[in-house]
């Protein structure tokens, strides 16, 4: 039985001589909220954006919902949202027909739409603006007119590239909730963010790369205990309880270090 | 003594120019559009060089007519920039407002280094415009400095006349609209010469109507600054061309001058100009030349497609935008309906000519409407990323994307044609099998340039000169030659072979038609593998 949502096989990409992400594993399970971290340069959006379809890998398979992103893109992408750390918005388009041009493009029943696209505008406190050309949203608003977007087709993966940039306190907990709400309802996140702090509060795994190499995929718990493991008797080693900007900056600093493999993460089968 | 910063914030600058120029292409399709482009330009100033070189300077071909339409030429170009001061007049880039404005620097330094900072331009427009104008000229050193010496005149009238602006504000702190009072006061000028100009015209003799027009005592005023540097440029000995020098020299140090007399509190002017304008060139680069302008609202919506695999919700995208950017299609029909006027005014008069007319705008109409209809993929380098995430095959994506564009150059070009059948230059015979093959063909023209965007997509340049822009166009004029040739060919081969074996023009025209569609269906699929291919993480210009 297929339980992963989202399966990355060996992803690489490559420019020239540059390794942007090298044989990246992990996988995705239905209800997860990864925290993807690293720093700048790591791969994060090299990533994500292959995971989206927007840039073709240089070797590796990708899976969403058990579709070939390679075999059948079209089919891959409806089951899939990604929301850029820069969201670029229609100059032309009012926040409505945003919606109304996803509906279309993801064939959102029309029965569908408008209920739900009412719900996220609400959601989002975009009502007042729904009628706005793009051209006149603030940087915040066109963030949340993104996160609609990406809402709106209820995707079983949902890609964030540093989601709260550009939010106030409100959108800030709006967005924290909506994402901790689809979790539950069974929608898979990747989260990537320089927010360590918000990757602590908000995910339940974590994936840190560097250099475009993985350097840890499981849970939170598990992120600290294995770095714990390393040289626990060693200054500034990160404790069994260490916050997770410890672990992070332990990570990076000791790349090659042997550590302890956890549990709970899974590699996805090769492909067939 | 160590260099002003604002000298050497220059200088780096300077420094900078060939770097962005020749050795940051980004990518190997980057590298030969820029390879071409100096090609091009090589090619463009071959002539000048050679002449140069080999001392065979030919005598202006007709320099009375230079001197009689250059200076309506260069006045036009400061109007332009006159006209520009509505939005702020002086325009500093997003940097150095946020790192010059709040920096320990006069206002004046600030303005001189504004204005030192437009030399190296105004050196490479004359360096180009001396070198190909330089075999009508006594000599090249004198044709570059008489061009550049015109080139700061236009920039220094502008600036002038932005300053004064300034300070009149001052003194009149509630009077808000100024500039634009300005701008009404000059255009009501312009239109009273207009008027009086209307009466001297004969358009049977165009050349005697514009001496008519430069004689008028008003226009001789406004053109005589404007003369000196035409007659200097078009100098036909070295000492008019010293004595020229001498007086365009004069003339650039007084509106100098004068600026800094001015020395008008412009900061702040400034810095919203500066925002307004870096806007509108985001814009225009987010959607490649076509949304420069802000997007007018409208009422309603457009209807609801059917998906049509796909295509549907992006010949939906592509008409609301239509519907946003009218202005887009003010050109085009202003293109369109000249010549249908034209071809009235012949049709009534029966004086004929309306052959010619045809003719005459067909060719530079279709290359018009080919670059100024994009609502397609090439109104979209900042999208590339969102339109590849999208759950819509490269095929459908395509079709979506080149049937709004092909749709209004249809009914434009139908419009013509029509109007031609019905005023007889093109009789009904011709016209209505013409009418069959303009879908096909708009199709083809429009695929071309897609194509060719795909294969290496750019934005509008951020600057007036890219070599990677005018190497594209060479590939893009290639490719339309070449593409045309290849869809044209065998077409007219198989229609002709059509012809003699079953003796029925419609079979031939069929034939025709037939293979020309089938070379449409090609490059539809050609720019959908472009589509899938593009890496935007390569390929897409920043």
């Amino acid at each position: 039985m297929q339980t992963s949502v989202l399966e990355v096989h060996s992803l690489s990409k490559a420019y020239g001589d540059t390794v942007a992400v090298h044989s990246l594993d992990f996988t995705l399970e239905p209800g997860d909220i990864v925290g993807l971290v690293g720093p700048n340069g790591a791969g994060k959006t090299t990533t994500m954006r292959s995971i989206a379809g927007i840039i073709p890998p240089t070797a590796g398979r990708i899976s969403i919902d058990g579709i070939d992103l390679a075999a059948d893109p079209a089919a891959a992408k409806r089951r899939i949202a990604y929301v850029p750390d820069d969201p670029k918005l229609f100059d032309a388009l009012t926040v409505t027909e945003h919606l109304r041009f996803i509906a279309a493009a993801y064939r959102i029943p029309k029965a569908e739409f408008a209920p739900a696209a009412d719900a996220l505008l609400a959601q989002f406190e975009l009502t007042e603006k729904k009628n706005a050309l793009a051209s006149e949203l603030s940087r915040g608003m066109r963030q949340k007119v993104a996160i609609c977007c990406a809402y709106l087709h209820n995707p079983a993966v949902i890609l964030l590239d540093e989601p709260l940039t550009g939010l106030d306190p409100r959108g800030i907990r709006t967005m924290k909730d909506s994402i901790r709400d689809r979790a539950a309802a069974g929608a898979a996140f990747l989260v990537s963010s320089h927010l360590l702090a918000l990757v602590e509060d908000l995910c339940t795994k974590l994936l840190i790369l560097h250099r475009g190499r993985r350097l840890f995929f499981g849970a939170m718990t598990e992120a600290r205990a294995a770095y714990a493991s390393m040289d626990a008797a060693a200054p500034g080693a990160p404790a069994a309880d260490a916050s997770l900007e410890e672990v992070f900056f332990k990570a990076i600093e000791s790349p090659d270090a042997p550590r302890e493999t956890p549990a709970t993460t899974t590699t996805p089968s090769p492909p067939s | 003594m160590s260099v002003h910063p604002l000298l050497y914030l220059l200088l780096l600058r300077l420094r900078a120019v060939p770097r962005n120029l020749f050795l940051r292409p980004g990518s190997t399709k980057r590298l030969v559009m820029t390879i071409l482009g100096v090609v091009i330009v090589v090619l463009w100033l071959a002539p000048g060089l050679m002449g140069a070189y080999f001392g065979r300077r030919s005598a202006p071909p007709n320099p009375e007519r230079f001197q009689l339409i250059a200076p309506f030429a260069l006045f036009a170009l400061a109007l332009t920039g006159l006209f520009s001061i509505r939005r702020g007049g002086i325009a500093f880039t997003p940097a150095e407002v946020n790192l010059l404005f709040p920096a320990p620097f006069s206002r004046r330094a600030l303005l001189l280094y504004k204005l030192a900072a437009t030399v190296p331009g105004a050196a490479f427009f004359a360096l180009l415009f001396s070198i190909w104008f330089g075999r009508f000229a006594p000599s090249w050193p004198g044709a570059f400095a008489a061009a550049m010496l015109t080139s700061f005149f236009i920039q220094f009238l502008t600036v002038a006349a932005s300053m004064a602006l300034l300070r009149l504000s001052a003194l009149a702190p509630g009077l808000r609209s100024l500039p634009h009072l300005a701008a009404g006061v000059l255009i009501a000028g312009l239109l009273l010469i207009a008027a009086q100009a209307a009466t001297v015209i004969d358009v049977a003799r165009p050349s005697a109507s514009i001496r008519a027009v430069a004689d008028l005592p008003a226009v001789r005023v406004l053109l005589a600054p404007f003369r000196v540097f035409v007659h200097t440029l078009s100098a036909e000995s070295a000492d008019a061309l010293a004595i020229g020098l001498v007086a365009c020299l004069a003339i650039d140090a007084a509106l100098l001058l004068l600026i800094l007399g001015l020395n008008a509190d412009y900061l702040e002017s400034a810095a919203a100009a500066s925002e307004r304008l870096h806007a509108r060139i985001q814009r225009a680069r987010r959607t490649g030349g076509i949304g420069a302008a802000l997007p007018k609202r409208a009422a309603g919506y457009v209807p609801d497609l059917p998906f049509l695999a796909g295509a549907g919700p992006i010949i939906w995208f592509q008409l609301t935008r239509l519907r946003r950017y009218p202005t887009a299609l003010l050109l085009p029909l202003i293109f369109v309906l000249l010549p249908v006027a034209l071809l009235w005014r012949a049709h009534r008069t029966g004086g004929g000519g309306e052959e010619m007319i045809l003719l005459g705008v067909m060719f530079p109409l279709v290359i018009f409407l080919v670059s100024a209809l994009r609502f397609d993929f090439r109104a979209d380098p900042e999208y590339f990323d969102f339109l590849k995430s999208l759950p819509i095959r490269p095929v459908a994506m395509t079709i979506g994307q080149l049937l709004v564009p092909v749709g209004v150059m249809c009914a434009i070009m139908v419009a013509l044609l029509l109007a031609a059948a019905l005023m007889g230059p093109l009789p009904a015979a011709v016209a209505y099998p013409v009418l069959a093959f303009t879908p096909v063909l708009c199709t083809i023209l429009l695929g071309v340039d897609n194509l060719v965007y795909l294969l290496a997509p750019a934005r509008p340049p951020l600057h007036g000169f890219d070599l990677q822009a005018a190497g594209r166009q060479a590939i893009l004029g290639l490719a339309r030659i070449m593409l045309l040739a290849i869809a044209g060919v065998p077409t007219v081969l198989v229609a002709w072979l059509v012809k003699v074996a079953t003796d029925s023009t419609l079979a031939a025209g069929a034939a025709a038609w037939l293979l020309l569609a089938a070379a449409a269906a090609a490059l539809i699929y050609a720019a959908s593998i472009a589509f899938k291919r593009l890496d935007v993480s390569l390929d897409m210009p920043v």
